[in-house]
């Protein structure tokens, strides 16, 4: 039998983790190519890196910030301040609402280190969430609170997500803005009536009358009401900081028709692809390559069938189809990008550390070049926001590589800087055309 | 159910669960996937389950098994079937609660119709296991448990383990001498859910 390739010994070694055995790795002996020294690596992720703090064109005031860090301190205070085995016998029990005690914890403090208001606001709805589970699994610990007593809190909040769907409009002022203040609001309407939901018919992961089940009701109610509360807030705010806050909804859905036509359009560019190995056809591409993984993880957002999620206007979402739209563009011109500079006779080669830098360098160079061109520059950041988040979730991997490691085992974060690299390079113009069509 | 305080609760002694998990038995005949081992089904079956706080055998057969450290392993882990009144005879259990309705649910088979599986598993101190299901066929055996949490005023760590003993009541004649594969699964859904889970794939299978 051949030896098999790395991806297939990844494969296997995935599913022998699923089939609950240790082992070692079914390596094959053969040659991993060149090695990285783990230092130069570490040196070379330390370098600078942009962050693009995700930000919503509304005021967001002090006050109601403050309003939701009181209530997630009033429910985590609901709570004795310590769970010793006096006020919780069961260890497995206490475990999990000291691990919930610290999650609020830990939510409370990125929401004091949050670098904008936006960001304040969503760590603090996981305050709020995280609280509600510990003083919901207490009061049912201590005072017999059971799932159901918590139904009709999950009602209320429910017919309250109702009415504010019904009476929310998408209104604007720049339709590029109004376009972002109403994906903002359309997230937390869904997102509030799934959590409603799930506080009635849940998860399910605990039995009848356990604490934790009780919790975890009350963890939804909590996120289905912060939900409501946050997007009503966005909505009023937004809204009345419009000297004309016109119905921009047709306006949305027409520049929604033309961009998913022409979505469709340049996607069926990539008919010829081979859907299973979008690498295929490259001169001196091996499926083991960073160049392969770059590919493939692209060609995820452009794959066929892409398009058919646009046909049809979602009416509940809207404002997410456009911006989803305004991603997949940057992700197709992205794709595009890389399969021209392999076949141009860029290799994507990394033998050295040296190879590394350089490949972050030119992500790390795209992504401000994208800051500092781009003519829609809330739409681009806000894509930016995201590829900077990846791009330092390969720089926290490669860190965390000790003495040397093989190329080939780290191609996957390798191949991060070349996609935020591409589609960084990209997003302006996605982000011209996305702004072009909402301001037809 | 008159419910009970946390702090009254605690004034109580917190027993260690053992009786009769007496349910109603489905069964369910068909054929099963590729994936699947072929079987018959009994959901939710009569049992009844003993629990020991310490690591050394429940239930046993014969002598009393000795539980120096090589050994225990190999006794907790320990199966047998009860597949006639002789055996049954044979039977005996460690000193925990619930060990005198041991003699009841074995004399109350019909060894002409049924068979009792014995299986022996650790648990963690602070959880419950609830039985979904057994499946069997002429040479496997196979079951299914429910992890669920003991109440909150049940002194445990969360590290430590006891061990159970379940006796199963397969509502069919097994021949013990026939059975070479076992099998055994718990998760952390409750029993409900995963039997709806296993009856909506057999019957996805069987159309």
């Amino acid at each position: 039998m051949d030896a098999p390739t790395r991806r297939e010994a990844v494969a296997l070694f995935g599913s022998t983790l699923l089939a609950g055995c240790s082992g070692s790795l079914p390596f094959t002996g053969e040659d991993d190519g060149p090695e990285l020294d783990g230092a130069a690596l570490r040196a070379v992720v330390d370098g600078d890196a942009p962050a693009y703090p995700k930000r919503l064109p509304v005021g967001i005031e002090a006050s109601h910030l403050d309003a939701s860090e009181t209530r997630a301190r009033d429910l985590l205070g609901s709570a004795p301040a310590r769970f010793g085995r006096d006020e919780i016998p069961n260890g497995a029990i206490r475990a999990k609402m000291q691990d919930a005690r610290d999650r609020t914890e830990s939510d409370l403090s990125r929401a004091g280190e949050s670098r904008t208001a936006f960001e304040r606001l969503d760590a603090l709805a996981d305050a709020r969430a995280d609280a509600r589970f510990v003083a919901g699994a207490w009061r049912a610990i201590d005072a017999d609170l059971t799932r159901a007593d918590l139904a009709d809190e999950a009602t209320d909040a429910r017919r309250a997500l109702d009415a504010l769907r019904e009476r929310w409009a998408y209104v604007g002022g720049d339709p590029v803005d109004a376009t972002l203040v109403a994906a903002a609001v359309e997230e937390r309407l869904d997102a509030g009536h799934r959590a409603a939901a799930d506080a009635v018919h849940g998860h399910r992961r605990y039995e009848t009358g356990n604490p934790l089940g009780v919790g975890e009701a009350g963890e939804s109610v909590e996120r289905a009401r912060t939900a409501r509360s946050d997007a009503a807030y966005l909505s009023d705010r937004w809204r009345g900081s419009l000297d004309d806050p016109a119905d921009r909804r047709s306006q949305l859905v027409a520049a929604h028709r033309t961009l998913a036509a022409d979505l469709r359009a340049e996607l069926s560019d990539l008919s010829d692809v081979d859907r299973d190995r979008p690498w295929a056809g490259l001169d001196g591409v091996d499926e083991d390559s960073l160049t392969a993984w770059a590919l493939q993880e692209l060609y995820r957002w452009v794959g066929p069938r892409r398009a058919d999620r646009f046909d049809e206007v979602d009416e509940e979402a809207l404002a997410r189809s456009l911006l989803s739209m305004h991603e997949t563009f940057a992700s197709l011109w992205a794709f595009e990008s890389v399969r021209e500079s392999v076949a141009d006779g860029e290799p994507y080669a990394v033998t050295s550390a040296d190879d590394v830098a350089a490949l972050r360098s030119a992500a790390v160079e795209a992504l401000r070049t994208a800051d500092d061109e781009t003519t829609a520059p809330a739409l681009t950041r806000r894509r930016l926001s995201s590829l900077a988040d990846r791009m330092r979730f390969a720089d926290d991997r490669l860190s965390e590589e000790d003495g040397s490691v093989e190329v080939t085992w780290v191609r996957r974060e390798l191949a991060t800087y070349v996609e935020v690299a591409a589609a960084a390079r990209a997003t302006p113009r996605a982000s011209e055309r996305v702004a072009a069509a909402l301001r037809a | 159910m008159p419910s009970l305080t946390r702090r009254r609760a605690l004034h109580g002694a917190a027993a260690l669960l053992a009786g009769v998990a007496g349910c109603s038995s489905e069964d369910h005949v068909g054929s099963t996937g590729p994936d699947e081992p072929q079987g018959t089904v009994a959901f939710d079956p009569e049992s009844h389950h003993l629990r020991n706080t310490e690591r050394a055998p429940v239930v046993w057969t014969g002598e009393r098994p000795t539980t120096t450290d090589d050994e225990q392993r190999h006794y907790w882990a320990n199966t047998f079937f009860v597949a006639d009144s002789d055996t049954a005879a044979d039977v005996s259990t460690a000193d925990v609660e619930g060990s005198d309705g041991v003699a009841d649910f074995l004399s109350a088979t019909d060894y002409d119709a049924e068979t009792v599986y014995v299986q022996q598993t650790l648990v963690g101190e602070c959880f419950d296991l609830d039985l979904c299901y057994v499946k069997w066929s002429a040479d496997h055996v196979e079951t299914s448990f429910a992890r669920t949490y003991r109440p909150a005023e049940v002194a445990c760590e969360r590290d430590a383990d006891d061990v159970t003993a379940w006796l199963i009541r397969i509502p069919a004649v097994v021949d013990p001498d026939e059975v070479h594969g076992y099998g055994t699964g718990r998760g952390s859904g409750t029993c409900d859910e995963r039997n709806r889970l296993v009856r909506e794939r057999r019957r996805e299978r069987e159309q």
